[in-house]
């Protein structure tokens, strides 16, 4: 693909001179780059066709995240309307599918049932001081500090709404879950989600035959765990009581990733 | 206005309708948002992180469906701000690996499969795939430049915002970029010329 310089001993020189002459009674003036970054169509030139080529339609492929993107889409709705509340909602249920390998350690059956009895109720993703997201503040590139593109995302007192959680309670886990449903071999699969243990799973993916992407989500992000993360995430992964009374905390972590998270007050204005 | 504006005006005004929607929390318009945008998103990543490509895209749309209640902006305001979160998780990645970025083009030539006659192909019916390779091979700030406004779709104001430059490099990179490709065309054209017919 590099045909500058490109060390063919069968090309003679004279070819080099003609390819050379090509570049140039062929450069292209910024008005024709212009229209053609703005979407000429195929049929205009070999540019015109290549361009159309890269920006065809999408292949299935590509989408194969779909259901994932959009059970992460689900995770998010799942939390209340008040908006403070929501933001860490979010936030804790991201930072959940995150933390699968700590989950898979430390969860038992005692959580397992806690989370049945969560999900019953409403309230999935509850330990709100969990939200460590794997994006350290320092992730951003300086480009993109330098676009300010980070900025601030304003930090919303998400205490306020954690503060009358009568529920936060048990650390409900879909990903033990997911864990505990790979596990199983194939055909046995199907049937675990006939399983009351499951129940909450399968309302979290949105039915059952959407457990198996739903829980494809949580190894898609494995890999992108930070140490940091999963540190914190060890620390506070059992079932604490005392979260529902103690709001403070749980209202500042969530922030802390923000900068990272949020580059949108460029588009604000749109 | 003409009937293929028209189309596309529509197309435009229903996206950002669907961003209204997706935001109060309606699964069909996330989706549709996500076939819109999907893409683009990963086939500029492919630049940014070769073969990771995919699975950062991943990490962005989680962001994205996390913080899309923040967001404000109508479609096309979505496309860079998507760009901008995927561009941030792509540099996340690399980072992790410790390598620098892909993009460099004699780097790049190695992985990717026939090179050879990449661009010989790109003449008759390129994939998209090995039209975006070609791309990517490009210097970085051009294949970021071209990719963003070619495959995002983004205008060279969004796609500057994005990069964190001024809209003028980021056009001038661009056409640097399409001048070195209409190069490389032209180059695989003049040698495929020569070839002997098979």
């Amino acid at each position: 693909m590099s045909f500058t310089g490109r060390g063919d001993t069968s090309r003679g020189s004279d070819a080099e001179r003609r390819e050379m002459s090509i570049h140039y009674t062929h450069r292209i003036d910024r008005e024709t780059a212009e229209q053609l970054l703005c979407g000429v169509p195929a049929g205009a030139g070999p540019l015109a066709d290549l361009l159309a080529a890269a920006a065809a339609p999408a292949r299935a492929a590509e989408l194969a995240g779909e259901q994932a993107a959009l059970v992460a889409f689900r995770l998010a709705r799942l939390a209340p309307a008040t908006e403070p509340r929501r933001q860490s909602m979010i936030q804790t249920a991201l930072a959940k599918l995150l933390t699968v390998k700590v989950a898979a350690a430390t969860i038992g059956i005692t959580a397992l049932s806690g989370v049945a009895l969560a999900a019953g109720t409403g309230t999935l993703p509850t330990d709100l001081d969990k939200a460590p997201k794997a994006h350290p503040s320092q992730s951003q590139s300086s480009e993109a500090q330098a676009n300010g593109a980070g900025g601030p995302k304003s930090p919303k007192p998400a205490s306020k709404g954690n503060e009358n959680d009568p529920k936060g309670t048990p650390s409900p886990s879909m990903v033990g879950l997911c864990k505990a449903y790979q596990a199983k071999a194939g055909a046995e699969q199907g049937k675990s989600l006939e399983s009351p243990a499951f129940t909450a799973l399968v309302e979290a993916a949105g039915s059952k035959d959407k457990v198996a992407a739903y829980c494809t989500v949580a190894l898609a992000v494995k890999a992108s765990e930070s140490p940091k993360a999963r540190a914190t995430a060890r620390a506070t992964d059992k079932p604490d009581p005392q979260n529902t009374s103690t709001p403070v905390e749980p209202g500042t972590k969530p922030e802390k990733p923000a900068p990272s998270v949020s580059p949108t007050p460029r588009y604000t204005a749109n | 206005m003409t009937v293929s504006e028209t189309v596309v005006s529509q197309a435009t005004d229903d996206l950002s309708l669907a961003v209204v929607r997706a935001q109060s929390g309606d699964d069909e318009a996330f989706c549709l948002l996500y076939r819109a945008v999907q893409p683009g998103l990963v086939r500029y990543l492919r630049a940014l992180v070769g073969e990771d490509a995919d699975d950062v895209a991943s990490e962005a749309w989680l962001q994205i469906a996390r913080d899309l209640g923040s967001f404000r902006g109508d479609v096309d305001g979505f496309r860079g701000w998507a760009a901008t979160i995927g561009r941030h998780r792509a540099m996340d990645h690399l980072r992790k690996l410790r390598r620098r970025p892909v993009g460099s083009p004699l780097d790049d030539l190695a992985d990717l499969p026939a090179n050879d006659d990449t661009a010989g192909r790109a003449l008759e019916a390129v994939a998209s795939s090995e039209a975006i390779a070609m791309i990517a091979a490009l210097p970085r700030d051009q294949a970021e430049a071209v990719l963003l406004r070619v495959v995002m779709g983004l205008d060279a104001e969004s796609a500057a915002r994005v990069l964190g430059k001024r809209a003028g490099a980021v056009r001038t990179a661009a056409y640097r970029g399409l001048r070195r490709l209409a190069a490389r065309l032209d180059a695989a054209g003049d040698e495929r010329a020569r070839r002997p017919q098979r």
